[in-house]
């Protein structure tokens, strides 16, 4: 579709003004003509409905109010609009092209839609945690937090405060602090 | 009465440990995961097999970082693939747990302990040969070394209860056993048409028999053979055109008149009607 103020490029949002009886109105515009004709604002808010009984009368004061409540609380919890589809910060995938396609995009993927790949895919046979193995380097090719975090735990439970105070000093330099010293 | 032996390595065939792993360097797609794989050649090699597939990670490793989360472990573009990463299978032929009924209750004792058995089906319904892969299905939530160690048990405990219905077949169901030999000895001698599916499915018994030492003209290994060619057959799609059809039991026509003839000498032996009758 293309732009309704230009007429020239494809539409890509929706513009709310008032036109000239001033009148709220809807456009589809392009990313130009969004920019010029100021950030879309929200779509106005639809009248409040209004609540009659089948006879055409108001209800009771104690049903309207509930009511009233009611709608103010639905209001609230979705914000008047549809909340925005999350992204991964690294390589954009949604949830729901995941879910589709079946395949994770990125290793950020993992952290950031952990909960939805949990309830979707690890169903049933798939324990809360990982127990298991932890690599010894970080992909950036430096020692894994992870790995140094377990040795650390077993030097400790082991009573070996030599090691224990290696790794220590090691994690220190990974959080940037790395002068050695004990902190 | 001379005993009979039970093979084990006729129970336990084949086997493979595999770890699922994705190399940071390329792009993070499922074609680039990395299946780094160990034969399990014998129950006896388990272990050997399972730390030669982590050697065999660690030396990659260190050329190439696999990716990892501190949730999920080591995870892959595959959402079923995390965790350990770990996958150990190996093909179990459970005839006699079959004859005497206590495959199901063993079946369904296997998805209580996390692990997997699919048969080979050519409907979709039944399985075939009463041949099963299983898997562990656990790769989240426990150490390599006890996932090992638990498949390492299950392997053993299966291998145990077949050789042990194997007994009991022989002992206390021998009327049932015979039968079941004579019968496909039977179909196998005089069938017209025969598909591989069938032949698969009616040589299941035929291989007990002769791993027991029971058959005249049917060795052991030519036996386990016969079912080890089909172990790949593709299930047959529903329905057919007229001349897929012809063709079809043509060669089902073949097949029947090959195995007319070479199962026409083989015949239950002296040491089979020993414990037989």
């Amino acid at each position: 579709m293309l732009c309704e103020l230009c007429h020239n490029h494809e539409a890509s949002g929706v513009l709310h003004r008032k036109d000239a009886n001033g009148e709220d109105e809807e456009l589809y515009v392009c990313q130009d003509c969004l920019k010029a004709n100021g950030k879309a604002g929200k779509p106005p808010k639809p009248a409040k409905p209004t609540i009659i009984t089948e006879n055409g009368e108001e209800p009771p004061a104690f049903i309207k109010n509930f009511l009233d409540a009611a709608v103010g609380l639905i209001e609230g919890v979705t914000g008047g609009e549809m909340p925005q589809e999350k992204k991964c910060r690294v390589c954009g995938s949604t949830w729901k092209k995941i879910k589709e396609a079946h395949i994770v995009g990125c290793p950020d993927c993992w952290s950031q839609f952990g909960k939805e790949i949990r309830e979707e895919f690890l169903s049933g046979a798939y324990g809360p945690k990982h127990l298991g193995k932890i690599p010894e380097k970080a992909p950036d090719g430096k020692p894994s937090r992870a790995f140094l975090e377990k040795e650390l735990k077993e030097a400790v439970a082991r009573q070996n405060y030599r090691k224990a105070a290696r790794l220590r000093r090691q994690l220190d330099e990974l959080d940037g602090n790395g002068n050695g010293g004990d902190k | 009465m001379s005993d009979f032996e039970i093979d084990s390595a006729d129970i336990f065939s084949e086997g493979s440990v595999r770890l699922y792993r994705q190399p940071t360097d390329r792009p993070f797609t499922p074609e680039n995961i990395l299946n780094i794989e160990t034969d399990i050649t014998s129950l006896a090699r388990f272990h050997t097999a399972v730390d030669a597939t982590f050697k065999q990670e660690s030396q990659l490793s260190a050329q190439t970082p696999f990716a990892w989360n501190p949730e999920f472990g080591y995870v892959t573009a595959r959402p079923e693939l995390c965790g350990t990463g770990l996958e150990i299978s190996a093909l179990f032929h459970l005839e006699a747990m079959n004859l005497i009924g206590d495959l199901e209750p063993v079946l369904n004792a296997l998805t209580g302990l996390r692990m997997s058995a699919w048969g080979f089906c050519n409907d979709g319904l039944r399985n075939a040969a009463h041949l099963f892969r299983v898997t562990n299905l656990q790769h989240l939530g426990i150490d390599e070394r006890d996932l090992t160690a638990r498949v390492g048990r299950v392997f053993t405990d299966l291998v145990q209860q077949e050789a042990n219905a194997r007994i009991r077949l022989v002992e206390e169901l021998p009327r049932l056993f015979e039968d079941a030999i004579v019968r496909a000895l039977a179909v196998l001698r005089s069938c017209r048409l025969l598909s591989e599916w069938e032949l698969l499915d009616i040589v299941s018994p035929l291989r007990l028999a002769a791993n027991l030492g029971f058959l005249d003209g049917l060795s052991r290994n030519e036996a386990k053979a016969l079912m080890d060619k089909r172990l790949n057959l593709i299930p047959s799609s529903g329905s057919t055109s007229y001349e897929e059809q012809q063709e079809r039991d043509r060669q089902d026509a073949i097949l029947a008149d090959k195995v007319n003839k070479r199962f026409k000498g083989v015949r239950l032996n002296a040491f089979a009607k020993e414990w037989l009758t």
